[in-house]
């Protein structure tokens, strides 16, 4: 059986290693509990030093030193790079905005298509000839004459 | 809700007595980020790993709280401080406080993040909510407490804060924890002693913060 702890070293034990029982040394837990059953003065000492606990929690965890280390890096290549030069990171349009741009992208697409692309395939088969006939001669190459 | 104005930092003060003024550790965020912004590249990077060393674990953590993913949220971290880089130079000295601005810039990219991640939800449903003011004061003062802590930490001596890294924080066994700093277990808990006792000290406005109202 252990030996009662006094008042004092219960004092000594919680000004090293705080209020939480886990952290104590395992031979000491249980005449912890013991001081804190059996003296009145002893929980206003644990209050004490469990205020104390709480402010060392609120510690946020430590940042990834490998992040920290990409950071630095993107900040020496913006600072050789001179600040303006930095490229910002992607900002993704909302949703109006990109329906906009799809829409003038497929618009973009068929004019491509169908007046630049158009005129040089009709060029390239027919040279300077009637428009209708380079038309005919479009469909026939591209389209299908078999029904589908 | 009581907002509590954090006095001049705790163990700072006795520090700049000691150091030049210069110095990145020494300086303010405010002061940091004019330096980022200025001409001097040297200073500027000095400033620019100091801002990172305060601010990382706090850009982390609002990332992680919007996100709830940590390999988004560090890739959101990255961002911000990409966005710091590109900024610094047009940063009104006055105008803000530094961690809100950082607060703004992380909130904006997560939900840049949380709108890619959902194409098709409605965006109105991720916006930031109502009372982003509340928000931002409690993010404030988690930096400011983050901070304090960090200085009063840095203020212990190298032993008395392994110490406590390997016991309070690592939850590592006395005994084992002796061996590792090469000390007996009575001068293990002595550095413990001394340690709290310097922190008690030094976090004594932190702790009034806490203290539970009656």
């Amino acid at each position: 059986m252990s030996k009662p702890m006094t008042l004092e070293r219960f004092e000594e034990l919680l000004a090293a290693y705080g209020a939480q029982s886990a952290l104590w040394p395992s031979q000491e837990r249980a005449a912890m509990a013991q001081v804190l059953a059996e003296s009145a003065d002893a929980d206003a000492i644990l209050a004490r030093a469990a205020r104390l606990d709480a402010v060392l929690d609120t510690r946020l965890p430590t940042a990834n030193a490998e992040l920290e280390e990409i950071i630095l890096h993107d900040m020496y290549a913006a600072l050789d790079a001179g600040n303006d030069d930095i490229i910002a990171f992607p900002q993704s349009p909302s949703r109006p905005t990109r329906m906009v741009w799809s829409m003038a992208t497929a618009l973009a697409a068929c004019f491509v298509g169908g007046v630049i692309i158009g005129p040089v395939l009709v060029e390239a088969y027919i040279g300077d000839g009637d428009l209708m006939v380079s038309f005919d001669i479009i469909s026939d190459v591209f389209l299908p004459t078999e029904p589908l | 809700m009581t907002c509590i104005k954090w006095q001049p930092q705790l163990g700072e003060q006795g520090r700049m007595t000691r150091q030049s003024p210069t110095r990145p550790d020494a300086q303010s965020d405010d002061a940091l980020l004019l330096a980022i912004g200025g001409r001097d590249r040297q200073a500027a990077a000095q400033a620019g790993a100091e801002l990172v060393r305060r601010h990382l674990s706090y850009i982390v953590y609002i990332c992680q709280q919007k996100l709830g993913n940590p390999a988004e949220a560090e890739e959101a971290a990255q961002d911000v401080f990409i966005s710091v880089w590109k900024n610094a130079a047009s940063w009104q000295s006055g105008k803000a406080k530094v961690t809100t601005w950082l607060y703004r810039i992380a909130v904006n990219r997560c939900i840049d993040i949380l709108r890619r991640r959902k194409p098709t939800s409605d965006i109105d449903a991720i916006a930031e909510p109502a009372d982003e003011n509340e928000n931002i004061e409690a993010a404030q003062m988690v930096a400011d407490r983050n901070r304090q802590l960090r200085l009063a930490l840095e203020a212990l001596s190298a032993d008395q804060r392994q110490a406590i890294e390997l016991v309070y924080y690592g939850e590592t066994k006395q005994g084992e924890a002796a061996a590792q700093m090469g000390i007996t277990l009575a001068a293990l808990e002595s550095l413990l002693r001394r340690a709290r006792a310097k922190l008690n000290e030094e976090l004594t406005p932190m702790k009034e913060y806490l203290e539970p109202v009656g």
